[in-house]
C-alpha cells in the first residue's frame, strides 16, 4: 500500500520530462505544477472545478488540476500548455484571435487539443459539449470557436 | 489548496482498504473514502469536510474496469462517467450521466464518487435505480451484494467503514427509458429538476434530483399505473411533500416542471394555467 504523510518526495512527468518535487499530500496537482515544477500554463481561477482554467491532460484525457491531488498523477503523463508548442491549436488562437485578456486562454487549449487528438471529426455538439467545460469572463467565444474550427480543417488536412 | 495537513493512502485490494479505514477510525483518525476526489476536494478545501486523512480506491485494480457479463455490465466503482458514457453498452443510461458537470470533470468524476457523495443531487443513481441494478460493497466479511434499490433512501446506506465496489446493471433492459434535466440558468448548472422516468410491462419508475434535498424515487407495479385516470396528477402527488424550495426556483416551480415533464412523457393533460 501506498502511503504518504508529510513532505513526501514524488516523481511527476510534466511535459515528457520527469520533475522530482517535494509535496504534501493534500497539495493540489495545479498547486504543484505551478509552485513546485514551475509550470504556470494552467492558472488558479476558481479552484472549485468550474472555470476550466487549470485544465491539464492526464494520459491524454483533460482534466481540472485544482480537483486533484498531485500524489494521485505519479506515473501517470501531465501535459499542460506548455508543452503544446508549434501545434495546429495553438496556431489557430493566435491567427484567429482565440483570447482576449488571456486568463483563460490555456484552458481552452488544452480541452480544444485534446479534443482534435481524440476526435478530429468532432461534430458541432461534440465540440460545445467540450468547451463548455471552460469559461471565458471576456465573452471571447466567438474567436475561440472559429480558431477550434481552424485547428479542425488543418488537422483533418494533415490526415488525408 | 488545502489548508491543513492530510494523509494519503492507496490500498491495492480490497481488504487492504477495508482495514485501513478500519485501524485508522479505531485510531480516532477522520479518514475518507477517496475515488475521483472532484467533491471531496473541493469540500476539503472550502472546509465542508474535514479529514486528517483519504483512502484513495484506485488502486483496486477491478474497480476501474467496465466488464460485461452475460446478464450483467459490472461497472467498478472508481469508473470515470465519460468511460461509462463512452461505453457501447451502457447506451441506455448515456444521455443521463452526460448531464451531469461538465465533460472535463467527468474524465475523473467516478459513478461511485457521484453515487456516495454529499451532494443533494448524486444525479447517476437515478438510472442504475431505474434499471433495477445490483450493487457489491465490501465491509469486513467480504464483498456483499444486493439490490440498490434495498440499500439506497436518500443516500447510499452502508454499514460503517463499508464502501461500495461494483454496481452490476442488467444487460436486458426492459422498459422505455425517458429523462429531462433542467438548470435555472446555463446547461452546465446544478439541475432544479432532473426526471427520469422508465415504463416497462412490470412497473413505472420515476426518480428525480434537484427537486429534493435528496435524490427521490418511486416505483410503481404496471397493472396499478394503467388504472390510474390522471397520471400527471397521481405522480406528482407522490413527490410533492419532498420538493423543496432554494434560490434556483421555488418549490412550486418545481412541482410545475415535474407535472408538465410527465405530461411530456406520457402524453398525457396538463394545463398549467
Amino acid at each position: 500500500m501506498i502511503q504518504y504523510s508529510g513532505n513526501v518526495n514524488i516523481q511527476l512527468n510534466v511535459n515528457r520530462e520527469i520533475h522530482e518535487v517535494v509535496v504534501m499530500p493534500q497539495d493540489t496537482l495545479l498547486r504543484v505544477l505551478r509552485e513546485k515544477v514551475g509550470y504556470t500554463g494552467p492558472k488558479a481561477g476558481c479552484e472549485n472545478g468550474d472555470c476550466g482554467a487549470c485544465t491539464v491532460l492526464l494520459d491524454g484525457k483533460p482534466v481540472k488540476a485544482c480537483l486533484m491531488l498531485a500524489v494521485e498523477t505519479v506515473g501517470k503523463e501531465i501535459l499542460t500548455v506548455e508543452g503544446l508548442e508549434d501545434t495546429e491549436i495553438q496556431k489557430a488562437f493566435v491567427s484567429e484571435g482565440g483570447f482576449q485578456c488571456g486568463f483563460c486562454t490555456a484552458g481552452f487549449l488544452m480541452n480544444a487539443f485534446a479534443l482534435l487528438e481524440t476526435k478530429p471529426d468532432a461534430n458541432e455538439a461534440e465540440k460545445k459539449d467540450w468547451l463548455s467545460a471552460n469559461l471565458c469572463r471576456c465573452t471571447g467565444y466567438e474567436g475561440i470557436e472559429n480558431a477550434l474550427n481552424l485547428a479542425q480543417k488543418r488537422v483533418q488536412e494533415k490526415k488525408r | 489548496m488545502i489548508a491543513y495537513n492530510l494523509d494519503y493512502f492507496k490500498p491495492e485490494t480490497t481488504e487492504e482498504a477495508y482495514e485501513c479505514m478500519k485501524s485508522l477510525k479505531e485510531e480516532k483518525v477522520n479518514a475518507l473514502y477517496y475515488s475521483g476526489g472532484t467533491e471531496v476536494i473541493t469540500n476539503l478545501r472550502k472546509g465542508a469536510v474535514k479529514a486528517d486523512a483519504v483512502i484513495d480506491l484506485k488502486g483496486i485494480g477491478e474497480m476501474s474496469e467496465i466488464l460485461v457479463e452475460d446478464q450483467y455490465i459490472i461497472v467498478g466503482a472508481n469508473v470515470p462517467l465519460n468511460a461509462m458514457i463512452e461505453h457501447v453498452e451502457l447506451g441506455t443510461v448515456m444521455p443521463i450521466l452526460n448531464k451531469i458537470a461538465d465533460h472535463t470533470v467527468r474524465n475523473a468524476l467516478t459513478i461511485g464518487g457521484n453515487i456516495c457523495g454529499k451532494l443533494p443531487f448524486r444525479e447517476a443513481v437515478l438510472p442504475l435505480l431505474a434499471l433495477n441494478s445490483l450493487v457489491k460493497w465490501v465491509d469486513e466479511s467480504g464483498v456483499k451484494e444486493s439490490l440498490l434499490r434495498d440499500v439506497f433512501d436518500k443516500r447510499l446506506k452502508l454499514p460503517p467503514n463499508a464502501f461500495l465496489y461494483q454496481i452490476m446493471i442488467p444487460r436486458k433492459a426492459s422498459g422505455k427509458m425517458m429523462s429531462k434535466r433542467m438548470e435555472a440558468h446555463t446547461e452546465v448548472d446544478y439541475p432544479i429538476l432532473h426526471v427520469v422516468m422508465n415504463i416497462s410491462d412490470t412497473e413505472v419508475f420515476v426518480g428525480l434530483s434537484g427537486f429534493a434535498s435528496f435524490p427521490v424515487y418511486q416505483v410503481v407495479p404496471r397493472n396499478e399505473y394503467d388504472e390510474w385516470s390522471d397520471p400527471v396528477e397521481s405522480i406528482a402527488a407522490m413527490f410533492e411533500k419532498d420538493a423543496k424550495s432554494d434560490e434556483r426556483a421555488s418549490k412550486e416551480y418545481r412541482v410545475h416542471l415535474l407535472k408538465n415533464q410527465i405530461a411530456l412523457f406520457t402524453g398525457g393533460a396538463y394545463d398549467s394555467i
